[in-house]
C-alpha cells in the first residue's frame, strides 16, 4: 500500500465513517483490498469502528420523566412574567385582529341580499345619499 | 410523524397541557441525549431541554408549517437544542459524561469487556478535547442518526461546512484511538 493510498484511505474513513458497507461501492472495494493487504490499513479501519462502537455504547440514554419536564417547562413559563406577557400579548393581538375583522365583515353588504339593498347599505355607510 | 407533531403543536398552541406532555414525551429523550453529548453534563442538558420546551410552549401559537420546505417541528426542536447546548459550552466547561459502569455484557469475554470500557474512556477524553461544534456534528450524526443535510440544517450551516466538522471530528477521534492503542 503506497503512502498516497494510505492518505486516500484515511480521507475516506474520515468522510464516510468506519462502516464500509455504507460507503460508495468503488471506495468500498478499494478499502476492502487495502484492509486485506495492509495491517496498518486494517488497524485504521478498526480504530474508526471502535470509535463508533464506543459512541453507540456511551449514548446518553434518558429515563422517562416527560410529564415532570412538561410541568417544569410550563411552570417556568408561568414564573416568568415577561414571557407570560409576550404570550398574552400575542393572543391579545390575535383577538383584537379577529374582532376588527369581524366588525369589518359584519359591516359588508350581504351577498345574498337584493342588489338594491346592497347599494342602499353602501350608500348609508358612505353617506353617499347626500351626494346625489 | 410530522403531521402528528404539527397537530400536537396546534393543540399546545391552544393551551392543551396534555398535548404538551405528549410532545415532550416524544422528543425529550433524544434532545437530552443530544445536549448531554455536546455539553458533557446531564443536569445541564436537562436544563437546556427544559428551555427548549419552554420556548416551544411560548412560540406554539405562532407556529406555521410551510409548504414543501415546511418548517419541521422535530427539526426546530433539534436546532434550538443544538444552539442552546453550543452556547452553553461557552459558559460552562465541558466535562465528560459521568461514566456510570455499563452493565456486564455476558456475550463477550472479560478481556473484550475491558477493551470496550477502555475505548469508552478514551472516547470520552477525546470528545472532551473536540471543539463544541465538532461534538455537535458527532452527536447529530451518531446519536440522532441525522443525514449530513439534516445535521447541517440543525446547525444552520451549509452541508459542506457540516461535513467538514464531521471529517475533522472523526479524524481526531480515530487518531486518539490509534495513539492510545500504540501505547
Amino acid at each position: 500500500m503506497t503512502p498516497n493510498e494510505m492518505e486516500e484511505l484515511l480521507d475516506l474513513l474520515d468522510r464516510h465513517g468506519g462502516r464500509l458497507e455504507n460507503w460508495p461501492a468503488e471506495a468500498r472495494a478499494k478499502a476492502e483490498a487495502w484492509r486485506q493487504d495492509s495491517a496498518v490499513a486494517a488497524r485504521q479501519i478498526a480504530a474508526m469502528r471502535r470509535v463508533e462502537a464506543a459512541l453507540a455504547a456511551s449514548h446518553p440514554g434518558v429515563p422517562d420523566e416527560a410529564n415532570a419536564l412538561a410541568a417544569r417547562a410550563m411552570q417556568e413559563h408561568q414564573n416568568n412574567p415577561q414571557r407570560m406577557l409576550a404570550r398574552r400579548i400575542s393572543w391579545g393581538v390575535a383577538g383584537a385582529l379577529a374582532l376588527v375583522a369581524g366588525v369589518y365583515v359584519g359591516s359588508l353588504p350581504r351577498l345574498d341580499a337584493a342588489p338594491s339593498d346592497i347599494v342602499a347599505a353602501a350608500l348609508d355607510q358612505s353617506g353617499g345619499r347626500d351626494v346625489w | 410523524m410530522e403531521d402528528a407533531d404539527d397537530e400536537l403543536l396546534a393543540q399546545v398552541a391552544r393551551g392543551d397541557g396534555v398535548a404538551f406532555s405528549r410532545l415532550v414525551a416524544l422528543h425529550r429523550g433524544k434532545l437530552i441525549a443530544l445536549a448531554a453529548r455536546i455539553v458533557g453534563n446531564r443536569a445541564v442538558a436537562e436544563e437546556i431541554v427544559q428551555e427548549v420546551f419552554t420556548r416551544a410552549w411560548i412560540h406554539a401559537p405562532r407556529w406555521r408549517p410551510q409548504g414543501d420546505g415546511r418548517a419541521n417541528v422535530t427539526g426546530w426542536l433539534v436546532r434550538v437544542a443544538t444552539n442552546l447546548a453550543i452556547d452553553q459550552t461557552r459558559r460552562v466547561h465541558y466535562a465528560p459524561l459521568d461514566s456510570a459502569p455499563e452493565p456486564i455484557d455476558t456475550s463477550i469475554s472479560a478481556e473484550q469487556q475491558l477493551m470496550a470500557d477502555d475505548d469508552r474512556r478514551r472516547l470520552a477524553a477525546a470528545l472532551a478535547a473536540l471543539p463544541p461544534r465538532q461534538r455537535a456534528a458527532i452527536a447529530l450524526t451518531y446519536d440522532q442518526g441525522l443525514s449530513n443535510a439534516a445535521g447541517a440544517e440543525a446547525m444552520a450551516i451549509s452541508v459542506g461546512a457540516f461535513e467538514l466538522l464531521l471529517v475533522r471530528a472523526r479524524r481526531t477521534l480515530r487518531q486518539a484511538m490509534m495513539e492510545d492503542k500504540a501505547q
